[in-house]
């Protein structure tokens, strides 16, 4: 079921150190919810960042994950269904267990479709089950060999540029009352029309889900901002 | 009457060769109007304030009052203000009609979208120089200037139509 889960940011703090993430519900939403944030580099390398609730896998329906710097963020989540004694399971199909026998997420082994009834339940029975440490990486199998079909998935890719857009903001503010002056400098004028020029561009990198070409605007325009600044 | 109805485009086709004219009002089934009679016609309108070519009606109609259309590419890029006209005759002998300008620019966003993308690295290098994005700062105008032409149609049908045409065909020139 890949990208079954369909994240969104819907607003960033005034602050920028938050953006709050929701998602449009998938058909089938009963199971375990586990989601994860991550700022990406252009190389594509994940850093894990804090994302909170992060230990409640039922009935959320937004989170606050922090921001530090502009740039590449990725949301992953998966909702994993309960266990269910009387389901057939596929080889790498999922089942949450929600604490009555254990607790946590588990992958069906068997390489033929089977139904494990009570007796051989996630936790009781770990010749048929694995447990996985981090669901969140399930979103990241799909397509491959091990992919668990039975498992809704999302990776959300977005290019956030809060920071960028407030430094714009301000020295534009402040060039306003320059334009108006004899002696205006083109020179700043210059620098403005280049930042919004960048700005423009991470948002059609976004559009166009060219992530790592929008990471690297992103760190360029921290470069341009501190010499406007100095 | 004519207030009553609701054409727009309701969609552009990625390849924006195409696009799709829909109305979503209540008019039709409270009127319980017989979709065979309705005419829609979509006419290209020149700079000069003639009117061009008939644009073809590729499917017709889709969903009663959806209709698939064919932005008309030859000679120009496909992008301008549109006529469309929109006619009934019911059996009741109530009559309505409907005519009205679409502002069509979905090639000029997208080649002014690849120019921010390609001249956004150049903003970042140490040697920018601005003439180098001039022409990104002329189609960014004229599109804006579209935009509010457009908006001023809307609220006062006034003739401006024919300068966003113009507009229009400018930007052309420029991305070429």
């Amino acid at each position: 079921m890949p990208n079954t889960i369909l994240f969104n940011v819907d607003s960033i703090t005034a602050d920028r150190q938050t953006a709050v993430v929701k998602y449009d519900d998938p058909a089938d939403t009963q199971g375990g919810l586990f989601v994860g944030a991550f700022k990406v580099n252009d190389e594509a390398e994940e850093t894990a960042i804090s994302i909170t609730p992060d230990d409640d896998p039922w009935n959320v329906t937004q989170w606050e994950v922090e921001l530090s710097v502009d740039g590449w963020y990725r949301i992953s989540g998966v909702i994993v269904p309960d266990f269910d004694p009387l389901e057939v399971y596929n080889q790498y199909d999922c089942v949450y267990s929600d604490g009555e026998n254990g607790f946590g997420v588990y992958r069906y082994k068997m390489n033929s479709p089977s139904t494990p009834g009570n007796e051989y339940g996630p936790v009781e029975f770990s010749n048929l089950w694995d447990f996985i440490e981090d669901p969140v990486r399930l979103a990241y199998n799909v397509g491959e060999e091990n992919e668990s079909a039975n498992v809704n998935c999302g990776i959300y890719d977005v290019i956030l540029s809060p920071n960028t857009e407030y430094e714009y903001a301000k020295y534009l503010a402040s060039l306003g009352k320059e334009v108006c002056s004899v002696d205006c400098s083109l020179e700043n004028l210059e620098m403005i029309i280049r930042l919004a020029t960048i700005i423009d561009g991470m948002t059609v990198r976004n559009d166009r889900s060219e992530m790592p070409a929008g990471e690297r605007l992103a760190r360029r325009a921290v470069n341009i901002i501190t010499q406007m600044n100095g | 009457m004519a207030d009553l109805l609701n054409w727009r485009v309701a969609e552009i086709a990625t390849d924006r060769k195409t696009f799709t004219l829909s109305d979503d009002s209540t008019y039709y089934t409270v009127n319980r109007v017989d979709f065979s009679q309705i005419e829609v016609i979509v006419v290209r309108r020149n700079w000069n304030q003639s009117l061009g070519q008939q644009v073809d009606i590729v499917q017709d109609p889709i969903d009663d009052t959806q209709y698939t259309v064919r932005l008309e590419g030859e000679p120009h890029n496909g992008d301008g203000v549109y006529k469309l006209a929109v006619s009934y005759t019911p059996s009741t002998g109530i009559w309505n009609d409907l005519d009205t300008s679409l502002f069509l620019t979905p090639t000029s966003e997208f080649e002014y979208s690849n120019m921010i993308s390609e001249l956004s690295e150049e903003c970042c290098s140490v040697d920018f120089r601005m003439d180098r994005i001039m022409n990104l700062l002329i189609v960014g105008s004229f599109l804006d200037s579209v935009y509010v032409i457009k908006d001023r149609y809307l609220q006062t049908s006034d003739f401006s139509v024919f300068e966003a045409e113009r507009l229009i065909r400018r930007i052309e020139s420029v991305i070429e």
